[in-house]
């Protein structure tokens, strides 16, 4: 009898902490730790930045990233701003084919590798938040860095520049609930913790440098040149529909 | 007390804080720059010691020459008023090391702006960028040297730029000289007459931190409560206690200290009681105790009290007999020997003097006939005390 | 209520545990400058506030800190393109000053002047950029070469392909600038840029920098 009272305790138990993780939920943060803070005095948003400009993404393996999404998304975001882009994944065994065949060369070639650069988990809160059934947040600490260079047609480096950036995740019901009672009622939507705000965050960084990155390279180019027109792009602005 | 719970647990989630929306952009900019300038100015003056410690050690000039102070800028967008402070610290500074063998001379046409016409067309300038034009009119400090102190502030480093030019016309660079710090830096504050190098106020500093000690001898003096319990008969007379033992710390940050305490209570016709007890405190304001402000400790604690007399008639879990009082009578006192829990706040100063708060769980105490409950999270909590300590 | 006083309470315990980050709202921590450190190098920079290694490997925890300071000005409070100037003034002067010092050979006596939009990040980037050279002990001279009045209004109505490149000519033939001068420009030649670009004025003729 003694020993049936135990079991059902225990089933009690076990379902009462399956409830809990699986409503639990993740409170992340994220910090810009190098570069990605630092402002930008191009726009982003304008579709005509990088018009008649061709470039060809290359995104580096690391550990902790993949470049396949990387190169994906930087894709999406210079092609939003006017440009031809080119992507390719680089392979350390063998060249994965390009994304999209291009007919032209491309006049600018960016180099990305992003990688994990640290990671930290705290084992106190892990255990705790095992036995307060998530009530008690678990901490993982990620630091990631980027490091992006830019060469024009002839491998002439124009511009180069490292990120790095931090995401503290926090997971557990109690902090889920709590946080996301108080974004729904207090903070505003910049401020919020709860949901994918900080992939926005981190990705509007991002992108927005890389913009400022390539249109410094653009502008080095044409200083380079002594300001003289670009014929190869004039051609391929003929060209694009 | 569930309030005060609660109120931390909400604290502990709040990580974010709404943006003030009340208050004008604007007031709240002004209160930033005030408050930036405060920090930039004791930088900026650590800059400007460095700067001169520098000359002292090696002179721009072998003999005493008269330099004008042309020029004093501070980082851009923050005109808070602190060039006049830095030109005046910089003033003081020279005036009181000679052996940097500048002598600042006041000219005050040299910050004045300068028309001068000649064969090739007029141009307009700062004294200091046509000194012979100065020379011409008659206007000239005699001064031959003029000095530029430039400050920028370059993400979380401020910058000063130093330069000594002449004053002819070829406004030659005679010295130059670049110095960074930045905010995670506390400045040194260096006596003006007896400048030291950065490593000398490093060592200063760290003796200084040194001579705290990793070890601390607390004496204490608290005092102890039950909670009365449901035999309203029995009087819970409160504990006076007397304790010292010996505190040590991982290191000089003193986050994480732990204590061996050795206490003594006495109350005439009441009971004789020692105790032995260790205590693990955490800083709980930060990662290492302040110079400044008051710290705050969280503590856990365990002892063993042994006690004789009727006093200690409480801490059985049968209630007193009359046998039991008669006894106390017969030199065969009531002896009690039990284990304490405690956890409980501390505040100290400098880690000199503290009080601290807490509460106390008496394991072996089953019954809630002689001594009662005061709080009841998890466990009981049947005793309140407050002690006031000082360390040597 | 018992159980729920006990696992608020074990919140509010493990909140010392938590990251400072977690308490910061998103202004604060863009407004901080980051990077991290070694234990020993953080306890040696930071005496008082990061333990020595031994108590820290003693408690088993990991070797590498965070150090983090606020920046002095917000990132907003200047314009976005003076502040990513002004930010990275140091690294930006230091290289354009290393690589025209490698192009001139010695002896000659330099000449500096910065074009911005802003006068005084101009004067900030000029002021960087001699205090640099004359760190490395080439001569160099407040004095800036300045045209006629009637040199500047040819000037302005040139591409700015041809501006510096006439300018120079215009001072060497004007003896403004004599053979053992150099001039060096830094400029920003585009509105929406944040990087520097610097050219060298040598005996008329104009170059720009790699």
């Amino acid at each position: 009898m003694a020993s049936q009272l135990h079991d059902g305790r225990l089933v009690r138990v076990v379902g009462w902490a399956a409830i809990a993780i699986a409503m639990s939920g993740c409170v992340t943060v994220y910090q810009p730790l190098v570069g990605l803070q630092r402002p930008i005095a191009v726009d982003p948003q304008t579709p005509d930045t990088f018009a008649a400009t061709r470039v060809l993404v290359r995104c580096h393996p690391a550990e902790g990233v993949e470049p396949d999404v990387l190169c994906r998304n930087l894709r999406s975001s210079l092609s939003k701003q006017g440009a031809t882009v080119t992507t390719e994944v680089v392979r350390p065994a063998a060249r994965a084919a390009a994304a999209t065949p291009s007919d032209a060369p491309p006049q600018y070639i960016i180099d990305v590798t992003s990688k994990r650069l640290h990671q930290s988990e705290d084992a106190l809160l892990a255990l705790l938040c095992v036995f307060s059934f998530t009530l008690v947040p678990a901490v993982t600490e990620y630091t990631f860095g980027q490091d992006v260079s830019i060469r024009d047609a002839q491998g002439f480096v124009l511009a180069q520049q490292s990120y790095q950036e931090r995401l503290v995740e926090s997971f557990g019901l109690g902090v889920w609930a709590l946080n996301g009672l108080i974004d729904l009622l207090i903070r505003p939507k910049s401020e919020q913790v709860t949901g994918d705000g900080y992939k926005a965050e981190f990705t509007r960084d991002l992108h927005g440098h890389l913009a400022q990155l390539l249109y410094n390279a653009k502008v080095r180019a044409r200083v380079m040149n002594n300001f003289a027109p670009e014929p190869v792009a004039e051609k391929a602005s003929g060209a694009s529909p | 007390m569930r309030r005060v719970v609660l109120a931390c647990a909400l604290a502990l989630a709040a990580t974010g804080r709404a943006e003030e929306a009340i208050d004008p952009r604007e007031q709240q900019l002004e209160l930033l720059r005030a408050e930036v300038a405060s920090e930039v100015q004791l930088q900026a003056a650590e800059l400007i010691d460095e700067l001169v410690y520098g000359w002292t050690l090696r002179a721009p000039f072998d003999v005493d020459t008269g330099v004008v102070l042309a020029g004093v800028s501070v980082p851009v967008s923050l005109g808070t008023g602190l060039e006049a402070y830095l030109e005046t610290h910089l003033a003081g500074l020279v005036t009181r090391n000679p052996r940097t063998h500048l002598q600042l001379v006041h000219c005050p046409s040299c910050s004045a702006w300068v028309v001068h016409s000649g064969a090739t067309g007029t141009v307009v300038s700062r004294g200091f960028d046509a000194p012979e034009a100065l020379a011409k009119a008659g206007l000239s400090s005699g001064a031959k040297h003029a000095l530029f102190l430039d400050f920028e502030a370059e993400g979380s480093s401020l910058v000063l730029r130093a330069r000594l030019t002449t004053l002819d016309a070829s406004l030659r660079i005679v010295s130059a000289r670049t110095l960074s710090t930045a905010t995670s830096a506390p400045a040194m504050l260096r006596e003006s007459e007896r400048l030291t190098s950065v490593a000398e106020a490093r060592k200063s500093y760290l003796e200084a931190l040194g001579g705290r000690g990793l070890f601390l001898v607390p004496v204490r003096i608290g005092v102890r409560s039950y909670a009365p319990g449901t035999q309203t008969s029995i009087n819970t007379t409160p504990f006076l206690w007397v304790s010292a033992g010996l505190e040590a710390a991982f290191s000089q940050a003193r986050a994480w200290t732990a204590s061996m305490n050795a206490a003594f209570s006495w109350l005439p016709q009441s009971h004789v009681a020692v105790m032995a007890q260790g205590r693990v405190a955490r800083l709980l304001t930060g990662n290492s105790t302040s110079l400044t402000w008051p710290d705050l400790y969280g503590f856990v604690g365990a002892g063993v009290l042994f006690g004789q007399g009727r006093g200690m008639l409480i801490f059985r879990n049968t209630n007193p007999t009359i046998d039991d009082v008669l006894n106390t009578n017969t030199n065969n006192e009531p002896r009690a020997t039990l284990g304490i829990l405690t956890v409980g706040l501390e505040l100290r100063v400098k880690n000199r003097i503290g009080v601290s708060v807490f509460l106390e769980t008496l394991p072996v105490i089953e019954t809630t006939d002689n001594i009662g409950t005061y709080v009841d999270v998890l466990v009981r909590f049947q005793s309140f005390g407050v002690e006031v300590s000082f360390c040597f | 209520m018992r159980l729920a006083s006990l696992l608020l309470l074990s919140l509010s315990a493990a909140g010392c545990a938590l990251d400072p980050v977690l308490f910061k709202t998103r202004e604060e921590r863009r407004n901080l400058d980051c990077y991290r450190l070694a234990q020993a190098d953080a306890a040696a920079r930071f005496p008082g506030q990061v333990p020595p290694q031994p108590a820290r490997q003693i408690a088993g925890e990991n070797t590498d800190v965070l150090t983090c300071s606020t920046r002095y000005l917000r990132v907003d409070e200047r314009p976005a393109r003076d502040e990513a100037i002004l930010s990275t003034l140091s690294a930006q002067v230091a290289g354009l000053a290393e690589t025209a010092a490698a192009l001139v050979a010695p002896g000659a006596r330099w000449h500096v002047d910065a074009f911005y939009p802003s006068l005084p990040v101009a004067q900030k980037i000029a002021v960087a950029a001699r205090t640099s050279l004359a760190e490395r002990g080439l001569e160099v001279s407040d004095r800036v070469p300045t045209l006629t009045a009637g040199d500047v209004a040819v000037l302005a109505t040139l591409p700015q392909s041809e501006v510096y490149r006439v300018a120079c000519a215009r001072s060497f033939s004007t003896s403004v600038m004599g053979p053992d001068d150099v001039f060096l420009g830094l400029m920003i030649v585009d509105p929406r840029e944040t990087a520097l670009h610097a050219g060298l004025c040598q005996r008329g003729a104009w170059r720009w920098l790699p």
